[in-house]
């Protein structure tokens, strides 16, 4: 079991990236609550090692991706609720409610590599890794939602 | 501005909020303490036989991918709603319903006609509480009645706290008790359901005649009513004889009146 100061670290470290996972597919705050929960319990009691800060860094996607789709599969099922209370949730600025309510307007299946490629940077054969997905699957996704989010937001992408 | 540069500066405005965080980690700083105790109760003094036998089962769960039943399927508190109907709650670490038992007739039906397996027991309270099958019980004073019994007082507290937040126990003025984890045994072994059973202490301690049966039987209306004739019966006497106090009750630590 990790020691409290690891965990402590991981929560500090992540909780951000893990944050913007669940806006991409929760629906409210108490959500979130739950998967945040779920996945540094999951971190906390893993027995494996890590080989290295990017290592640690995917396996937290993975599992915060997983927690999300799990959640939503079970027989829970809370209101939806607006950006507006989510944002206060998640800090959001106002501003930026226009380009985050393009990409959760987006079907589910794009937003993770939408953000996963414009946000941390990954490429298509490092978010196959780990999506568990066929790299060409990934390109696909990419590039239908590209495709969706220039109709929306104008511009180059 | 580049789409892309505003898609990446729209996700770095997202951030976890530090309550959020703080929130995390106590429930982590929980869950740690339970898994130590929980691991230390596991390794004392079992016979070698059953410890790897529960070793292969283990393995047995997660190499089926039941990894997650350790986290969800074992229940670690419970939540006891009573007023006539009884029903129980057993809930896992992440406080969700694994099992929802009646423990009267009115209670299974109650949860024939609604459904609350996996939901966050306050959710399950909202949708039992407020679901019309409960209306016609719910009148003034129904005496709704919400016990809670954990492995731990943090945990016990919390669960006190989440009930005190729903409507369904402020609209409808729920108290709620804490009760120790022993009685939930002891609670089903008679039949009756956590909070009917610490009910059915209390009025034990006055009544040495009253028997589970007869709780069964009676609404959380009644078996307080009972109760604060027996209290009121008892302080006259306190009062007029300068007598002895009453002893410590069962299960009744603390109570919260909505």
């Amino acid at each position: 079991m990790r020691s409290e100061f690891e965990v402590n670290r991981a929560v500090e470290q992540y909780s951000d990236m893990i944050q913007r996972i669940c806006l991409c597919h929760l629906k409210n705050a108490a959500d979130t609550e739950d998967v945040f929960q779920t996945v540094f319990l999951k971190y906390m009691l893993y027995e494996g090692d890590f080989e290295n800060a990017g290592h640690e860094k995917a396996w937290m996607i993975r599992v915060t991706v997983n927690a999300c789709k799990d959640y939503l599969k079970s027989l829970f099922r809370r209101r939806a609720v607006s950006l507006d209370e989510l944002g206060e949730a998640a800090a959001i600025p106002p501003g930026q409610h226009e380009v985050l309510d393009a990409v959760l307007a987006l079907p589910e299946k794009y937003r993770d590599v939408i953000y996963l490629h414009y946000y941390e940077g990954y490429s298509a054969a490092e978010m196959g890794r780990i999506l568990k997905k066929k790299e060409n699957t990934v390109y696909s996704l990419l590039s239908r939602g590209r495709a969706m989010l220039k109709e929306a937001l104008g511009g180059d992408l | 501005m580049r789409s892309s540069d505003r898609i990446h500066d729209a996700f770095g405005s997202v951030k976890a909020g530090d309550e959020l965080k703080s929130l995390t980690k106590e429930y982590l700083k929980t869950a740690r303490q339970c898994e130590i105790r929980q691991r230390r109760r596991a390794d004392a003094g079992k016979p070698v036989f059953r410890q790897v036998f529960a070793g292969i089962c283990v393995i047995l769960v997660l190499a089926l991918g039941g990894g997650g039943y350790f986290l969800m399927g074992i229940p670690v508190s419970y939540v006891s709603i009573d007023v006539n109907p009884s029903i129980e709650l057993a809930l896992n670490r992440l406080d969700r319903v694994i099992t929802a038992e009646g423990y009267n007739a009115d209670g299974t039906m109650i949860l024939d006609a609604v459904s609350v397996g996996g939901m966050h027991y306050t959710e399950a309270i909202e949708q039992l509480v407020e679901s019309q099958a409960m209306q016609p019980y719910l009148s003034e004073n129904a005496g709704l009645t919400f016990t809670v019994a954990s492995e731990s007082g943090q945990r016990e507290n919390a669960l006190l706290t989440g009930i005190k937040s729903t409507s369904g126990c402020r609209e409808h003025g729920g108290l709620g008790y804490g009760a120790d984890i022993s009685a939930v045994q002891e609670a089903h072994e008679s039949g009756l359901s956590l909070g009917k059973y610490a009910a059915y202490q209390v009025l034990l301690q006055y009544d040495s005649f009253i028997t589970p049966e007869d709780c069964h039987n009676m609404t959380m209306s009644e078996i307080h009513g009972l109760i604060e004739e027996h209290e009121n019966e008892h302080e006259e006497e306190h009062n007029g004889s300068g007598g002895h106090g009453r002893s410590g009750g069962h299960g009744h630590s603390h109570e919260q009146k909505q």
